[in-house]
């Protein structure tokens, strides 16, 4: 009897999946490029003065149940007023080095910490503390009373490699069996797949929250296109964005084409675990999810910088293209064991 | 000694070997993506509590209304709440939203009784979130250079955005106003 389809499709899938999803091989090179463009994406995070402006937290979140983070709003241990009140830095534009309370304090501490992250020295040590000092501002501000969800996955992202670092120092406190990959392997797995999860997460939000109907509902979304242009328009008053935009009233009218756009997305949040599978599904992974949210820019005028950053290192990793581009000109591939 | 790459597992590792009958669940708990598919579920039940999120955003779609809010002076013109107080108007509805739930669930579990939307109970509860905003406003405002702090008299409207056949509605209400600065 030959297989159906179906019996065909399962087995190519189960072939599929079984062939990846794992830490694969890495290079140091790469892990360098990702360390110190992550430490970069701390820093540039924590230049924002406003957590540090808050002197309640009326709404706790995470750390602030248990601790009472308004210390960060008085003045810190580090004064930098007399360092100059700005440096102009290219592409960046203006860089204040000092700011209200915790501010100098903070953001000293996460150029010392990330220094020493890029160096890759004493992670166990480093890690948990960069995570610290990115996690505690950002917990006072989605502590006032409104949630922001655009710097949760950087500090995930620290916190997993944390997590990662420890496990492997625990086993081999207890003498566990080597691996067969460097500890960078599962560092670069991890940090991928926190980036990829978080997105994965997204969509069952929705399938969840919307009882199981999004698919069907999202053509009402282009009303939040309106929503979100007001809101724009309503935070300096840009006159670009006072009118009505042309492509809401379009998909209103169109609610079939709405729902393909907006359900493709949907489904590209979903299947992001794919991203897992080998370095080239990180690839292209990264790049839809990219295009993704420039293509929400587009449309809605909401954008999530850091995790378009955090694609771009992780998941597009252009390092390790370039290695391998290299590795390829000097001389065959070196295989998964003694790859670097 | 080097372990398996699938599960991580040593010599109990059974992964590669489908005959022996390991139920997937087990495989699936050794392999190393198990601990990120359970980011899943735990952030669900977790919600959002910085650093953790469950990312709700756009999650219901509905084909109701849809409410926001902005600040404007006494003039009734609008004012550019981000550039004042470095909070966006976003922020500004949901907290807001979150303050008005929490008046409204302390009413409600002192009186036993559920507040009736159009109530003048609710309208009262309304001003007093807006005035509790309006006032963080201000007082975020307070920290920034002179020329941005808002020390006039504050207005916060609502306005509910509808679908209207062809297009979309837009009305708006007053929520609440603050008196100026002393």
């Amino acid at each position: 009897m030959t297989p159906s389809r179906t019996q065909n499709f399962k087995q190519a899938l189960g072939r599929w999946a079984s062939g990846g999803f794992i830490p694969a091989s890495s290079y140091g090179r790469e892990w360098f490029f990702m360390r110190l463009l992550m430490a970069l994406l701390v820093c540039y995070s924590l230049l924002e003065f406003k957590p540090f402006g808050f002197d309640g937290q009326p709404v706790p979140r995470g750390l602030a149940h248990f601790f009472d983070l308004t210390f960060l709003s008085h003045q810190g241990p580090v004064d930098l007023s007399g360092w100059g009140k700005r440096i102009e830095v290219p592409m960046l534009g203006a860089i204040r080095i000092h700011g209200p309370g915790w501010y100098d304090t903070i953001f000293l501490s996460s150029l010392v910490l990330g220094a020493l992250y890029v160096r890759g020295r004493g992670l166990l040590v480093t890690l948990p503390l960069l995570a610290l000092v990115h996690t505690l501002p950002w917990t006072l501000s989605n502590s006032q009373g409104f949630t922001h969800h655009g710097l949760q996955l950087v500090s995930m992202v620290l916190i997993v490699q944390s997590v990662v670092v420890w496990w492997w120092q625990v086993r081999r406190w207890r003498g566990g069996p080597s691996l067969e990959l460097p500890l960078r392997s599962y560092l670069i797995y991890y940090s991928q797949g926190m980036v990829a999860f978080s997105y994965v997460t997204c969509a069952v939000s929705k399938l969840i929250n919307s009882k199981g109907l999004w698919l069907f509902k999202s053509n009402n979304i282009c009303i939040e296109i309106i929503k979100s242009f007001r809101l724009d328009y309503y935070a300096n008053l840009d006159p670009a964005v006072a009118g009505q935009p042309p492509a809401a009233l379009w998909l209103l009218h169109h609610p079939m084409f709405t729902r393909l756009v907006f359900d493709t997305g949907f489904f590209i949040e979903l299947l992001a675990f794919v991203a897992l599978r080998s370095r080239g599904w990180a690839l292209f992974t990264g790049l839809t999810i990219i295009v993704f949210h420039r293509s929400v820019w587009w449309l809605m005028r909401l954008e999530f910088p850091m995790h378009e950053w955090l694609l771009l290192i992780f998941l597009v990793n252009v390092p390790y293209w370039l290695e391998r581009l290299s590795q390829r000109a000097r001389g065959p591939l070196l295989s998964a064991k003694a790859s670097p | 000694m080097l372990l398996c790459p699938h599960c991580l597992a040593m010599e109990s590792c059974k992964t590669s070997d489908p005959a022996r009958g390991v139920h997937w669940f087990r495989r699936l708990m050794r392999h190393p993506i198990f601990p990120l598919i359970c980011l899943i579920p735990l952030t669900q039940v977790v919600r959002d509590q910085y650093p953790v999120s469950h990312y709700p955003m756009y999650s219901q779609p509905t084909s109701g209304d849809l409410l926001f809010q902005y600040v404007t002076g006494a003039d009734e013109k609008p004012l550019p709440i981000t550039r004042h107080t470095g909070i966006t108007p976003s922020q500004v509805g949901k907290k807001y939203g979150r303050h008005k739930t929490i008046l409204i669930q302390r009413e409600e579990k002192r009186t036993g009784q559920l507040v009736d939307e159009r109530s003048e109970l609710r309208g009262d509860i309304m001003r007093a979130a807006g005035v509790e905003t309006l006032t963080f406003l201000r007082d975020q405002s307070m920290k920034r250079k002179p020329e941005l702090r808002l020390t006039q008299p504050l207005k916060l409207f609502e306005v509910t955005l509808g679908f209207g056949g062809d297009d979309f509605t837009e009305t708006k209400r007053l929520v609440a106003e603050l008196p100026a600065a002393r």
